[in-house]
């Protein structure tokens, strides 16, 4: 996730307006083209030089912003490392309120940078996103070292519940990509806990996480819904999409395992509720989306019923060395299914042009397939068989995931047209 | 510029709330609450100060009470969906307190314990006291250890509890 929340050609008061900066491929995209127009007699070769003159190199990640943004981190967190290693000399209050003066301190240093970064466009994106990341960490030891000051066990979702909302709250102050990031993360993992709490059952998680991620993906596809949007909400929908995409591929992973752990009831109240949620937040995100839209919701949908269907259809004996027939289907089924959403995913990475999630949906796939093929398959092939087989298979999915996501890239094209 | 300012503020108070919010059982205890005196000792006796935090557990407090014998399903049934919100009455006796059996509905009088025991255990918020490292709690751990420890807890009127401290020997 590239920290970019005012990102440097949107500032309005920058300080050389006529020159914007540009990554190195960008420019030399806009060189070619531009000697088309010229070419083409669209532009003459004043405009042609001038159009090329209001852009100026500027490298993506240079050194200098790697030690800021280090720096900013290594600061931060020498900070916090300061304050708790000195804990025992101070009373329970001194603690909290020291945490609250470090939390305001990096929320107070954050602010400034970016107001500095409006005025003089000196300070780089990361080092701004490091420090608002830090402020939004900082909140959380400042909730944790409340409920050790008040001697409260600090084992429980109820803290990582606020903390989750306090960097959600946060983030949207600031319009910050880092404390997002973390909010949404943090909020998938404090429901995935409060279900743990009610039902200790690995499905039970299994399925919550699934539910975070269509909810995600679901606000996500809000975000841009173009009626009410604009582009700084757009780059919001950003990481909920992509990391509801993340908790999807990786709820669905856990639901296809060949494991069982026994307790299989109802489920818990909570996980009903979330699965209620998911569903009013993907069916606005359907209505309200356009085709990529619900292609992306109806897949994250698609992978929840998958997952619940795999949750329940589990087998009697769960014996490894001693397949039946039912756990061959199972294991087929969940391999093909696994296999077509994921390359869903990697398809929609293409149309999205996010290589993140393109590349996280490649990973998952080779890792599912091999963990699959190791737990249930090897029984029947082994050694280079095994992976040729899995070679194949992925060559396979691989030359028509391609050939999907052309045809499905044309038509995106077409309808958009 | 100004209004991102103020949004920055408001978003810094609200997080303060949601603080409050996510420690407002203890804290309510601690600003509201009587002061009663209770006999603690140590709920984990491997390694328990391995490192600043310790769990306790209160004897005079009811033990959560497995049926004995063979139950019947139905009624272990009846046992479970009973689970939930659990009721300490607590009463004096010298200069300690001890804990009634747990009642489902809130006692009408005296200072009571509200906890909650979904999982057959009961857990009132005062399972878990920090004891910095320092030698100036030895004497704690070894009350803790003996068994002749008190702890200082706060209860207010709804029962929320928050453990102040814990001392040696009563």
């Amino acid at each position: 996730m590239t920290a970019q929340p005012v990102a440097g050609p949107a500032v309005p008061d920058h300080p050389d307006p006529e020159r914007r900066p540009a990554t190195a491929a960008q420019l030399h995209w806009l060189e070619q083209e531009v000697e088309q127009w010229r070419v083409d007699g669209l532009v003459d070769e004043p405009t042609a030089a001038a159009i090329r003159g209001r852009y100026v190199v500027r490298h993506r990640v240079t050194l200098a912003r790697i030690v800021l943004t280090l720096g900013a981190i290594f600061v931060g967190l020498g900070l916090i490392w300061l304050v708790a290693a000195n804990l025992d000399q101070m009373s329970p209050l001194t603690r909290f309120l020291l945490m609250v003066v470090v939390w305001v301190g990096l929320v107070v240093a954050a602010e400034a940078l970016a107001r500095r970064r409006e005025r003089t466009g000196t300070v780089p994106a990361p080092v701004l996103g490091a420090v608002r990341l830090l402020a939004a960490a900082a909140f959380g030891a400042v909730v944790f070292q409340g409920a050790q000051s008040l001697q409260v066990s600090t084992y429980g979702p109820a803290l990582v519940g606020a903390w989750a909302a306090g960097a959600l709250v946060y983030a949207y102050a600031v319009r910050g990509v880092m404390p997002l990031v973390l909010g949404i993360a943090l909020s998938a993992y404090w429901y995935g806990w409060v279900v743990l709490d009610a039902e200790e059952s690995m499905l039970a998680v299994a399925t919550a996480v699934a539910v975070a991620g269509v909810v995600a993906v679901g606000v996500g596809v809000l975000h841009a819904v173009p009626r009410w949007s604009t582009p700084e909400r757009v780059l919001f929908g950003t990481p909920w999409r992509e990391i509801g995409a993340a908790l999807v591929l990786v709820a669905l992973f856990a639901a296809a395992l060949p494991s069982d752990d026994g307790e299989n009831g109802a489920g818990p109240v909570v996980l009903w509720v979330g699965l209620a949620v998911a569903v009013v937040v993907a069916a606005a995100a359907l209505v309200a989306g356009d085709r990529t839209d619900r292609l992306e919701a109806g897949l994250a949908v698609v992978a929840l019923a998958v997952g619940v269907g795999l949750s329940q259809w589990r087998l009697e004996g769960g014996d490894l060395d001693d397949l039946t027939v039912g756990e061959w289907t199972r294991a087929f089924v969940a391999v093909a299914a696994y296999l077509l959403i994921a390359s869903g995913y990697a398809v929609l990475g293409g149309m999205r042009d996010s290589a993140r999630m393109t590349w996280a949906a490649t990973a998952a796939l080779v890792v599912f397939t091999t963990i699959q093929a190791l737990a249930v398959f090897s029984e029947i092939l082994s050694g280079a068989a095994l992976f040729l087989l899995v070679g194949v298979v992925l060559l396979g999915t691989g030359v028509l995931a391609d050939r999907g996501r052309r045809r499905l890239v044309r038509e995106g094209r077409e309808a958009a047209s | 510029m100004r209004g991102r300012t103020a949004r920055v503020a408001v978003a810094v108070v609200v997080q303060l709330l949601l603080v409050g919010v996510a420690l407002w059982v203890p804290l309510s205890a601690r600003l509201g609450g009587e002061e009663v005196r209770l006999r603690v000792e140590l709920a984990d006796t491997y390694e328990p100060f391995d490192d600043a935090y310790v769990d306790l557990s209160y004897p005079d407090l009811p033990e959560e009470h497995f049926p004995e014998g063979e139950v019947s399903e139905e009624e272990m049934e009846r046992i479970d969906a009973e689970l939930g919100v659990a009721f300490v009455p607590l009463t004096r006796d010298g200069d300690v307190w001890v804990g009634g059996d747990v009642v489902r509905t809130p006692p009408s009088d005296g200072p009571f314990l509200r906890c909650d025991d979904t999982r057959w255990e009961l857990r009132c918020g005062i399972e878990t006291a920090y004891l910095s490292s320092g030698s100036e709690n030895d004497g704690v751990r070894d009350a803790l250890r003996s068994g002749d420890a008190v702890a200082t807890v706060r209860v207010d009127a709804n029962g929320n509890a928050a453990l102040v401290g814990v001392s040696a020997g009563s």
